[in-house]
């Protein structure tokens, strides 16, 4: 049996959901902008080919961030749900 | 020139607007930093969650939520340090983008004055050759931080040529595997080649040098190579009608009666757009022998040969700069293809010869001197092959442009004197080999002059 959250920790929990679940959007909004900037450019040859791949890369993982920012998000809701008010 | 389109690659492989490709960086800039900020939030959650879970020792639940939070911070100081770099990158294409456009608008302004209504059999040709660096220049972006467009241009040509040899191999980018570049390629050298027509030699004899430079035996490969710079520096005073063309034959004489030879052949002098035109060191001969096409310029140094008296017995040296390098490997192939003389030795300084020298036999040993800042032995995309009687030797003398770091008084007498003094075992081996042309008792050096008719 765990000790009791000080409700202090429980608003501290609930201020970093708030703070964390904000983010994902941004992330992934900064990935379409980025996608969406390689892509408009007026620029075509070998070296512009790999520029967009790396553009296009580097949004993937942001995504994927972003997927994370959601879990980690989600998995604090849950335990701030089971705390003590 | 005008920001909207700056450079476009013939048949429109590579077209780019510089400005929007620097503006393009400044977004991608500017998300980067906006990225950067997310990340700062999500550490000091991070940091957050750890003092929380101090206060509740039973907290194992929100151990995933720190795992997620330290994976999506680990991404995004990558994507952060990437994005950094692409930026970088991107802003520097830029600025080769605006130096290749305005070096290869200099030359079709140039060359269009010249050729009169001439130009327009060949212009299309030529706008995709002269745009050919900025394709490099796009495949090679790289992170050179120079100012201005020359700069930059400079930097890039000169910090690392052999970016030339990956991107032309299309190793980093697949250049070369595009399907639509290799048939530009062969169009662009199938016209310019039609265009500068080759023909048939012409040998004069231009006497016997008495100079002292042409009268002391080379002790040395720097000697060699001073030896060939001797012939190219001057021979403007005798030539004539054309700026190159002329070549050294010296007879070396050895104090038990034999004798060897060394051939300096020169490399371009005249990079006049004409057509037909009688100096072979020009496009004409540039532009087949770097295939390994055989020129006029070797037939005509073959038939010099002949009108000095070199004998098929005879040990022959080649030495020759640039041009003059890649006509050597060919005439040491031919020569030995028809047992016309027989050629022991060639000596290259700066001379794109990749595609060529794995063809000349074993009984020929080739040393390739190669300034690493020099561009031009590196045009043909392709680097030497390492193999036993093909030697490459590369220093690094730092010039401040390219046209110095391809000279043979600036650079290449380094490099040769780079190379005597590494004590690696081939090049010792090599100049062991050669022995018969630096001991010589003394010399006679005869000119000859070869023009194209």
């Amino acid at each position: 049996m765990s000790a009791p959250v000080p409700a202090a920790a429980a608003d501290e929990i609930a201020r970093l959901v708030a703070r964390i679940g904000m983010q994902p959007d941004l992330v992934r909004a900064l990935a379409v902008r980025a996608a969406a900037v390689a892509d408009a450019l007026l620029w075509h040859s070998a070296g512009a080919t790999a520029f967009r791949d790396q553009v296009h890369a580097d949004a993937v993982r942001l995504r994927g961030a972003a997927d994370s920012l959601d879990a980690a998000a989600d998995v604090l809701r849950r335990y701030a749900s089971g705390l003590p008010r | 020139m005008s920001g909207d389109v700056g450079v476009s690659g013939g048949l429109d492989v590579v077209r780019a607007a510089p400005d929007a490709i620097r503006l393009a960086g400044a977004v991608l800039g500017r998300t980067a930093t906006e990225i950067d900020d997310v990340r700062a939030t999500c550490s000091s959650a991070y940091w957050a969650l750890w003092t929380v879970a101090s206060l509740d020792p039973g907290a194992v639940a929100i151990t995933p939520a720190q795992d997620a939070l330290d994976s999506a911070v680990r991404i995004l100081i990558d994507v952060v340090a990437d994005l950094r770099v692409i930026v970088r990158r991107v802003q520097v294409a830029a600025r080769l983008y605006e130096a290749v456009d305005a070096f290869g608008g200099g030359l079709f302004a140039h060359l269009g004055r010249a050729l009169g209504a001439g130009w327009h059999a060949i212009e299309p040709a030529w706008q995709g050759l002269a745009k050919l660096p900025a394709a490099v220049a796009a495949g090679a972006a790289v992170g050179l931080g120079a100012g201005s467009p020359v700069e930059a241009w400079d930097a890039f040509s000169t910090s690392d040529p052999q970016l030339l040899d990956t991107v032309l191999d299309g190793a980093a980018l697949g250049l070369l595997a595009s399907p639509t570049w290799l048939p530009l390629l062969r169009g662009v050298d199938d016209l310019l080649q039609a265009y500068f027509a080759d023909g048939r030699p012409v040998v004069t004899a231009a006497g016997t040098d008495t100079a002292v430079p042409a009268t002391l035996p080379p002790r040395s490969l720097a000697d060699l190579i001073d030896g060939a710079e001797w012939r190219d520096a001057h021979e403007e005073d005798t030539a004539g009608a054309t700026k190159g063309g002329e070549i050294d034959i010296k007879f070396l004489h050895h104090p038990d009666g034999t004798r060897s030879v060394i051939v300096d052949i020169p490399g371009t002098k005249d990079w006049s757009p004409r057509g037909t035109d009688p100096d072979v060191t020009g496009w004409a001969s540039n532009l087949r022998a770097i295939q390994g096409a055989p020129t006029t310029y070797e037939r005509g140094v073959l038939d010099a040969m002949q009108r000095a008296g070199v004998r098929p017995d005879d040990h022959v040296l080649l030495v020759g700069h640039s041009l003059g390098g890649m006509v050597a490997v060919e005439t040491a192939r031919d020569a030995a293809r028809s047992g016309r003389f027989r050629v022991t030795n060639v000596v290259t300084a700066g001379s794109p010869v990749g595609h060529t020298v794995g063809a000349v036999p074993s009984s020929v040993q080739v040393l390739a001197l190669e300034n690493a800042e020099d561009l031009v032995p590196n045009l043909d995309g392709r680097a030497n092959p390492a193999t036993r009687n093909v030697l490459t030797v590369t220093a690094d003398v730092p010039e401040h442009d390219l046209g110095h770091a391809h000279h043979l008084d600036d650079a290449y007498e380094s490099v040769a004197e780079a190379a005597e003094h590494s004590g690696d075992p081939s090049v010792d081996y090599y100049l062991a080999n050669a022995e018969e042309f630096l001991d010589a008792d003394s010399v006679q050096t005869q000119r000859y002059v070869i023009t194209r008719h």
